[in-house]
């Protein structure tokens, strides 16, 4: 019974059994409410279209879900985020770094380093309002390091993956990791972790 | 020397960067040793890996939660012109 229920598309349930939730997924992606409708709103009608390639093999979110991704990728791709990374990189790494390390030894900057956090990750994610502030902090980056970064925090994919999809050099893949890494822990740390939402 | 190689050859953001090829398993022996090495003097350093663990943590279980219960909702227009592109499509 589980089998057959399984296999059967409902698009008429669709937007009230996962509307918000793959809205939810790409706001994160993309971070503005009107590009994230619409992107779910081709979604879906993609979907629809693709029905009969449905096999059951994963459930309709996980299925609905992908479909997704592969719009907000190409979302990515026609806008060309991504073009003269390796320039970007290069010509922005002082004004980068210089936020958080010495210029002439490379250590933390007093004011940068690390606080300690007083709450933990699951805690956290318990708190209804930690969501809008990981949305912010994500946000807040640099428009190139969003797709790669949220390819790797949410989806998990591995390196090779995204450097594929995104078409970048694993060099650059790692820089721009690091980059979104040193971003989103201390705009988590300034807006959430150190304030007095964790009490 | 010693002295030398923390200063200058080595150092946090080359470290912090390390950290986070090696969260993917994708380290070589060599900065392997050269980040322990960094991290049993660098504080910093440590606080920074653990946070960056808590952070991957979080978006593991971020899916969980948009699943279970969706911080950010579709506008009711929104909802609506799906809706009803939806059914026409679906007949």
């Amino acid at each position: 019974m589980e089998v057959a229920d399984q296999k059967r598309l409902e698009p008429s349930s669709w937007v009230t059994s996962f509307g918000d939730y793959l809205f939810s997924y790409a706001l994160l992606k993309v971070g503005k409410r009107e590009i994230a409708e619409d992107l779910v709103q081709e979604a879906f009608i993609s979907a629809i279209k693709a029905k009969d390639t449905f096999k059951g093999d994963s459930s309709e979110k996980t299925w609905l879900t992908a479909i997704l991704n592969n719009k907000i990728i190409d979302h990515y791709r026609k806008k060309d985020v991504l073009k003269d990374s390796t320039s970007y990189l290069t010509e922005t790494e002082d004004e980068f770094s210089k936020h958080y390390f010495e210029k002439s030894s490379g250590h933390w900057l007093e004011t940068a380093r690390p606080q300690l956090w007083a709450e933990s990750a699951d805690s956290a994610l318990n708190k209804a309002e930690f969501a809008g502030v990981i949305q912010k902090c994500i946000q807040r980056m640099p428009s190139k390091l969003v797709p790669i970064f949220t390819a790797k925090f949410l989806d998990e994919e591995d390196s090779d993956t995204i450097c594929k999809v995104h078409n970048i050099s694993s060099s650059n893949y790692w820089v721009m990791i690091h980059r979104a890494k040193l971003l989103i822990r201390s705009c988590l740390e300034q807006n959430w972790f150190l304030t007095e939402k964790v009490k | 020397m010693t002295y030398l190689f923390k200063k200058t050859v080595f150092n946090c953001n080359q470290a912090t960067l390390l950290s986070i090829k090696k969260e993917e398993g994708r380290i070589t022996f060599f900065e392997r040793l050269k980040l322990s090495y960094h991290l049993l003097y660098c504080d910093p350093c440590r606080r920074f890996i653990d946070q960056s663990g808590r952070i991957n943590r979080i978006g593991r279980k971020m899916g969980q939660v948009l699943s279970s219960r969706p911080p950010f909702a579709l506008s009711e227009t929104a909802r609506a012109s799906i809706r009803a592109q939806i059914d026409q499509l679906n007949g």
